[in-house]
């Protein structure tokens, strides 16, 4: 008996012991790797990198859109040129948007709060627009008003694309108000992007807000023009870029891990080179930034691009124009998100369009934009008075708007998500389908990209009335501001 | 009353003898000898003599455990010898169960099977895990490949968990020690192994596996997925005092089962005769104005600097022209003259095949294995001591491992009640270059096994690859993808070399004689140094090479304290049982540092780093306590009623669940005892039953949000929201099993059958669900999700022949089926993630199917199953989603084993396999779209170009899609082309054919089933009187001994030909998926074994 409760208290004592053991287990399972916040400075910088490392490098940029819009080709392996495309790559992106928007929703919330820096509320509201305005360009209908919100929505529903343009405005014009010059919300060399120059990224926001109304205007010329004539009606208030030293380039560190994708890309492959259809163009017009945007070809020093979605095999590499050194064979390159030459074509158009650009004409804003383009590489102005002297260059601002949208084309190279939404927006230049595409019976490039995988198989019912009437993964379905007709 | 009683004893006569054992001819002491229909019996002493009175016409019989029992009729003899033959049926009459304590294996509720030591060690694989293929019933394993030093990996009943591995927990000796492991992945990396595999199994004693949740409660936590036990060897049961033992082994590796290749065209676009004939046709000429020779040079192969400088010899792929048939053209390999301007012209060469270049790449791999035991014992001490190495040269070239370990036992015991054991084992497992895997260009498979020119002359590669080409780039058959497969195992090398110390102390005391309590102290500790080279000029290296090293250390600590009872009531009942408690701390350190490019060339040192180097560390920490206890009731030796309770406490949940118990309950009836149903034919009979509850808890700091954060951007640390959203109100995992089985023996135990229902169902899994990434995150961590593992083991043992001093011959079939069904997931979730591949291929759970569905795009067929074709193109029409193309989950997995013996002689073979389990390979989806795999080449198919449904698919046929008047494909409303009525007459050329294939996954579907002979034995025992002239020895035997000897059959969806055991690592995130997997070995050497 004695012995047993001897026994028994052992056992107790030893359950006790155990028990009393579990004290420390709070500090145990505390991640010693990793933070519970972090410093929304440097969130936003992940996503500016982020999202700029995922929509430019060649899987986001050169093999799809800058291939959609004849910039550029792929030379071997020609799969996703002619929309053999594969299923991770939109998955890869489709999370790079939404991911990384989720990050800026969180800066957002917590900068907004007492305490917190409007700058950094105002950076992330102006970087979640452009990446929502990237990712509806691709997909069109997206999830907008009920994305971004877990654990409350698990299965976020699908907005209009019109309605997302429509918010992506008015976000633009409240974000506008966050800016502050006061030196205690200075971000410093932790952004990125501008290296806390605020100013810049208030002009980014305004004519981030241009390129939106512009794209907007054939589907709904009201909404374009409120927005356009508000922010040139007052410079001061809406201040947008207004020299090529204010483009919105993401400058690489050209160190590893951090190289300029393209550049990256060609350290260990040759699949891309320059597409025949803006080569062809750049010929006719005797270009002064040819040689800038292409190298000549290996076998003969001609330049030559390569037909879009070529044929495997059908051609000799030797013979196809590589793409030019400022693009592809700089480490510490750029990746171009806006360009001051973009704002002046807009402004352009808008003339023409007949809203109130401040006094501005078509003709004088589309010379500007030719010249803002020339200089950005350095062409002389002997060279582009000249190049714009040529009666296929030379504009009066109005008529037919096809010298400005080839202008404007020419202009974007290497920034494929606007040069392909050009495309479609204004048919030029007017593009048949790949020459070896898998699918057959279209008149168009794509007009849409595919809906990732992962969005059908686990939120199928939202996605599902989005889907209606999509043909071939990448057509069916137009933009909402692609109001092209009789394309397919 | 003497006489009277010398005439009643005087009818008996003194019997005495020896009894041995009949394989190694030692004596048995305690060996039982009754008089058969009497009380009356004695039994063998320390030298295995008796002596035993007994009536001249009577019979004795001699029992032993392991041993079969011998009736021999005494006849009037008065000296009788006799040798007792291992009884296979009951030589597992013990067994190890939790915590070391041996049980007889009747009083069990639960099914646990035994591995004897000498069926691991006679062929010993390089991986301990490899070695239990085909042995135990309900176990899956899969190598991960043939390289030196790769996982296997280990599933008991089942897969029954979404996101853990599945594996079981390892103890040995007592003490649970890591199977850490870091296989390679599908897109790269090094296999650096499983850490089980640094036990050697020349220490092994026995290993037990613990099969159900019965069987493995009292483990806790980690033994959910069931539990490996491994005893080693403790020479205390032997009565020598003392021994030494030496076994050597040589065993030659050379590759087998390599993927099925086309011998008929070379590297290159366009070169078929098909195309060549379209372009005469196409440009207006005949073949006398435009030869298939100048075809052949213009568009089809042509050498100049393998990067598109040439014709087409930038590409990695075999569409170019005809091999063999007297063409000459321009090849890497081809004497070349200057230029003017320094640069080379190549001379045409014959075209020809090469058609065993990708098996000329690997060499004769050999390991030499050596192991020296002493042992010796006193009366109060045992002691053990053993040391072995082993080496082993990789069939890739340049490729190493050597395992050198030192296991240590000894135990003392002072006094009766105080016994002491300490085990010891130290490790050192290196490896100065380990092969790379998964899709990457260290993979040498990627080229020389998918992407290549079937032409090439590996020779060539070999005599020159530390050689430069006229360009002054190393020498290579293509200069746009791939590095020289030399170069790669020569310069781009990966290392690693792990120390490992572990063991035990364990001190038990008598506190009465039905009380001990026992007190364990137990680590492994190891700590792991890897480091990855690129070469400087390799394909992918920037400047100067890359490089990249790791330092991992890991340590778990356990200690127990458990009281053991064991008390007789009446003769009836006994029970006994334990109660105790454990302690668990696990830590582990990691840290990393990376060099993408380098300042001086091939200097791989972190301060000579270009731009920034990339660092990395990773340490976690995590705790348990528990406390247990176990309960057997045995009522007659024949009803027993076993229980068992455990709670955890486990750091890694929140406060409100850190605390879970679970149980289990199990009962066995051996009814041949309780009804006397013994006679000769029926010798045993059993029934058995058992139900437990196990839990599982989760790894550490998955319950709070956190940040992530990448290596800084200029200076600037990036940081994003971690991508899984947790959850606060995690619980643990529970695991429900139901088990039964019985167990019957005949004819004096020469035929055993046991059998086994399992039924396992595993609930509240941790899982991190994919949830759409619209909601910003793109998994969610819940509890959630059923899996239900069901199934059947069989286990059948026969002596065949049974004939003391003739011929022996045994048999042990194991089989087993398991069905993994997924009943539920979360909410209205409709499928989980478990891996995936290439394009849409997914390997998913799907509720109300078995585990592992793959899915892909499809083809799309009409109500006969015909292929519906595209008349614009002559191509497949594709699904437009990703539909069930396979599922992972085999059949079944069985193996057989036969024993045969003669006299000195013994041989043995087991051949194992599976049957279903498919497989997405990516060997066989890109060897189409790069036109080096066989079935690209079949018939005529490159000279005539194809007909879908006629040349290739003809099994199915071919219809075309439905078209409206104008031409234009109907879909139906879900976007499925509609099947038309006219067959497909549409023809295109293969390589158009071919390149198509990548994109309907289903193509690339393998049926995984094979039979493979897995292991023959051939022992030769020498003949005491030869040892005894040799002096020295006590005995010497020597064996020829072979492992995966013959792939005996795949089924015919595997036409690639690739061996479908495939995996990566030990992880989940391969399952069903191969992707240039390293090619396995067959094994054929020599061991010898000497015992002084």
């Amino acid at each position: 008996m004695k012995k047993k409760i001897i026994i028994l208290s052992i056992i107790a004592g030893f359950a006790l012991v155990f028990y009393s053991c579990t004290k420390n287990f709070e500090e145990i399972n505390t991640d010693p790797n990793n933070p519970l916040d972090a410093p929304s400075a440097n969130v936003m910088a992940h996503a500016i990198f982020n999202f700029t490392w995922n929509y430019f490098d060649p899987w986001g940029d050169m093999n799809e859109p800058s291939s959609y819009s004849g910039q550029i080709t792929k030379i071997q392996y020609i799969d996703e040129a002619r929309y053999q495309y594969r299923e991770s790559v939109v998955n890869m992106l489709w999370r790079a948007s939404y991911n990384n928007i989720n990050d800026m929703e969180k800066v957002i919330v917590k900068e907004s709060l007492e305490g917190g820096n409007p700058n950094l509320v105002g950076m992330a509201m102006v970087w979640r627009a452009y990446m929502y305005l990237v990712t509806t360009d691709r997909w069109k209908d997206i999830p907008y008003s009920e994305a971004c919100r877990l654990p409350e929505i698990t299965l976020p529903k699908y907005d209009s694309q019109e309605s997302i343009y429509n918010d992506l405005l008015l976000q633009l014009k409240d974000a506008n108000e966050f800016f502050t010059t006061a030196a205690a919300y200075n971000v410093g060399s932790t952004d990125i992007l501008f290296a806390g120059n605020v100013t810049k990224w208030k002009k980014f926001c305004n004519s981030l807000r241009l390129r939106i109304a512009i794209r907007a205007s054939s589907a709904d010329s009201n909404l374009a023009k409120q927005h356009i004539e508000e922010i040139l009606g007052d410079s001061s208030k809406y201040p947008i870029l207004s020299s090529n030293a204010e483009n919105v380039f993401l400058w690489w560190p050209g160190t590893q891990p951090y190289v300029e994708p393209w550049q990256q890309d060609r350290n260990t492959r040759d699949d891309h080179a320059m597409c025949e259809t803006l080569i062809d163009m750049l010929l006719d017009l005797n270009d002064p930034r040819l040689p800038i945007y292409a190298k000549p070809a290996q076998s003969d020093g001609q330049y030559r691009g390569l037909v879009h979605g070529a044929t495997p095999g059908s051609f000799d590499r030797k013979d196809i124009s590589r793409i030019g050194s400022i693009f592809r064979d700089n480490p510490a390159g750029f990746s171009p998100i806006m360009r001051y030459s973009e704002v002046l074509f807009i402004i352009a158009e808008a003339a023409h369009k007949g809203y109130n650009t401040g006094g501005v004409t078509a003709a004088q804003a589309y010379e500007a934009g030719v010249i803002a383009s020339m200089t950005e590489y350095a062409v002389v102005a002997a060279d582009y008075d000249a190049y714009l002297a040529q009666a296929d260059v030379n504009w009066d601002g109005t008529g037919s708007l096809v010298k400005l949208y080839q202008q404007k084309y020419i202009s974007l190279v290497k920034n494929g998500q606007e040069a392909w939404a050009e495309t479609r927006r204004t048919d030029f230049p007017l593009m048949g389908p790949a020459q070896a595409s898998v699918y057959q019976g279209h008149n168009r490039q794509p007009f849409r990209y595919p809906y990732p995988t992962d969005e059908i198989n686990l939120n199928f019912d939202n996605i599902e009335p989005a889907m209606s009437g999509i043909v071939d993964q990448f057509w069916g379905q137009q933009m909402w501001w692609d109001k092209r007709t009789g394309v397919n | 009353m003497l006489l009277i009683g010398s005439t009643l004893w005087g009818q008996e006569i003194r019997v005495t003898g020896k009894v041995t054992d009949f394989n190694d001819g030692s004596t048995l002491p305690g060996v039982t000898i009754l008089v058969k229909g009497t009380t009356q019996g004695t039994i063998t002493d320390a030298n295995g003599n008796y002596s035993i009175s007994v009536n001249p016409n009577g019979t004795l019989v001699y029992s032993f455990l392991g041993m079969t029992t011998e009736e021999v009729p005494v006849q009037g003899r008065t000296t009788i010898n006799i040798e007792l033959m291992p009884d296979i049926a009951t030589l597992q009459e013990l067994v190890v169960t939790a915590y070391g304590i041996s049980r007889e294996k009747k009083s069990l509720g639960y099914s646990a099977q035994d591995v004897l030591g000498e069926s691991i060690s006679e062929i010993k694989s390089q991986n301990l895990i490899s070695s239990l293929s085909g042995k135990v019933a309900g176990v899956q394993i899969t190598t991960a490949s043939g390289a030196v030093g790769s996982s296997a990996r280990i599933t008991i009943r089942g897969n029954s968990s979404f996101t853990n591995n599945n594996q079981p927990l390892f103890v040995v000796d007592g003490t649970p020690i890591s199977n850490f492991s870091t296989g390679a992945s599908q897109w790269g990396g090094a296999d650096f192994g499983n850490a089980a595999m640094d036990i050697d199994p020349a220490n092994i004693e026995s290993i037990t596996v613990l099969k159900g949740g019965a069987a493995s409660a009292l483990y806790g936590q980690y033994a959910a997925n069931g539990v490996i036990l491994i005893t080693t060897k403790d020479r205390s049961k032997k009565s020598e005092p003392m021994g030494v033992n030496i076994s050597s082994s040589v065993t030659f590796d050379e590759v087998y089962i390599l993927a099925n290749m086309q011998n008929k065209y070379g590297q290159g676009y366009n070169g078929g005769e098909y195309e060549y004939r379209l372009y005469l046709q196409n440009n207006g000429l005949t073949e006398a104005e435009y030869s298939y020779q100048q075809y052949a040079l213009d568009r089809g192969f042509r050498y100049y600097n393998g990067l598109g400088g040439g014709k087409n010899d930038g590409t990695d792929e075999s569409w170019g022209p005809r091999l063999d048939i007297g063409l000459n053209l321009p090849q890497f390999n081809s004497p070349y003259t200057l230029d003017a301007s320094g640069l080379p012209i190549y001379e045409a060469t014959p075209w020809v095949s090469n058609p065993s270049n990708t098996k000329d790449f690997f060499q004769t791999g050999i390991t030499y294995d050596n192991t020296i035991e002493i042992y010796g014992s006193t009366d109060i001490s045992t002691t053990r001591l053993s040391v072995s190495n082993m080496n082993v040269k990789g069939t890739i070239p340049n490729t190493d491992l050597t395992r050198n370990s030192v296991n240590f036992s000894g135990s003392i015991s002072p006094s009766k009640k105080f016994n002491t054991r300490v085990v010891m084992n130290y490790v050192n497992n290196n490896s100065d270059n380990l092969p790379g895997g998964g899709y990457d260009e260290n993979n040498v498979m990627q080229s020389i096994g998918g992407w290549f020119g079937r032409q090439v002359d590996m020779n060539a590669l070999k005599e020159n690859w530390d050689k430069d080409d006229p360009f002054g780039r190393p020498y290579n058959w293509n200069q746009s993808y791939f590095n020289n497969p030399y170069w790669v195992v020569n310069k781009n090398t990966i290392s690693r070399n792990r120390d490992r110390v572990f063991g035990n102390i364990t001190m038990t005391y008598n506190l009465t004689k039905w009380l001990s309590v026992m007190g364990r102290v137990g680590n492994d500790y190891f700590t792991e140094f890897r480091k990855g080279v690129i070469a400087n000029r390799s394909i992918a290296s920037t400047y100067g090479g890359s490089f990249w090293q790791s330092n991992r250390e890991m340590n778990e600590f356990n200690a127990d304290l458990i009281f053991n009872f064991d008390y007789k009531f009446t003769d009836d009942i006994r029970v006994d049982g334990l109660v105790g408690g454990n302690y668990m701390d696990r830590s582990f350190k990691s840290s990393s540092l990376e060099a993408q490019e380098l300042t001086v060339p091939d200097l791989y040192t972190i301060g000579n780093v270009r731009g920034n180097p990339l660092t990395g560390m990773y340490n976690y920490n995590m705790v348990s306590n528990s406390v247990f206890g176990a309960i057997n009731t045995s009522f007659r030796n024949y009803v027993f009623l076993n229980g068992t309770y455990r709670v955890d406490w486990s750091s890694t949940l929140p406060q409100e669940s850190w605390a879970y118990p679970y149980y289990s309950i199990g009962a066995s009836f051996v009814f041949s005892e309780a009804f006397k149903l013994e006679s000769n034919s029926f010798s045993f009979g059993r029934i058995r039953a058992s139900y437990a509850k196990t839990g599982m808890a989760t790894s550490p700091y998955r319950i709070h949000p956190t940040y992530r954060n990448r290596d800084p951007y200029a200076g600037n640390t990036l940081f994003f929201i971690s991508r899984e959203y947790p959850v606060s109100n995690l619980v643990n995992e529970d695991m429900y099993t139901y088990e039964g089985g019985f167990e019957l023996s005949f004819f004096n135990n020469r035929l055993g059958i046991d059998a086994t229902y399992f039924d396992n169902t595993t609930v509240n899994q941790l899982i991190g669900v994919n949830v759409p990434s619209s909601t910003g995150f793109n998994s969610m961590l819940i509890n959630a999700g059923e899996i239900q593992n069901t199934g059947y083991e069989l286990l059948l043992r026969l002596g065949i022949l049974r004939k003391s001093g003739g011929l022996n011959w045994d048999m042990v079939v194991n089989w087993s089926k398991s069905k993994d069904m997924v009943n539920e997931l979360y909410g209205d979730l409709e499928r989980y993630q478990i891996s995936r591949s290439w394009g849409a291929v997914t390997i998913d759970a799907i509720p109300g199917e078995a585990y592992g569905v793959i899915r892909g795009i499809g083809y799309i067929r009409d109500d006969q199953g015909r292929v519906v074709i595209n008349p614009n193109t002559g191509l497949p029409m594709r699904t437009p989603i990703p539909v069930e193309i396979g599922n992972i989950t085999p059949d079944w997995v069985g193996g057989v084993t036969n024993t045969f013996s003669y006299k000195n002689v013994n041989f043995s073979f087991l051949i194992d396999g599976r049957k279903g389990g498919d497989i997405f390979s990516v060997t066989k989806m890109f060897g189409a779209y790069a036109g080096v795999s066989a079935e690209t080449a079949e018939g005529d198919i490159r000279e005539n170009g194809l007909i879908i449904g006629q040349d290739v698919l003809s099994e199915w046929g071919a219809v075309f899609a439905a078209t409206n008047e104008s031409g234009v494909i109907l879909y139906d409303e879900d976007g499925f082309a509609i099947a038309g009525t006219e067959e497909n007459d549409y023809r295109i050329s293969a390589q158009k054919y071919f390149a198509d294939y990548y994109g309907i996954h289903e193509a690339s579907i393998i049926d995984g089933s094979f039979i493979k002979l897995r292991e023959v034995a051939l022992g030769y025992t020498l003949p005491k009187s030869l040892v005894n002239r040799v002096g020295f020895a006590k005995s010497i035997s020597i064996s020829l001994i072979g492992r995966n000897l013959a792939l005996l059959y795949t089924d015919k969806s595997n036409n690639i030909g690739i061996d479908t055991e495939t995996a990566f690592g030990i992880g989940n995130d391969g399952l069903g998926l191969e992707q240039y997997q390293l090619p396995p070995a067959r094994s054929i050497g020599f061991r010898i074994n000497i015992s002084l």
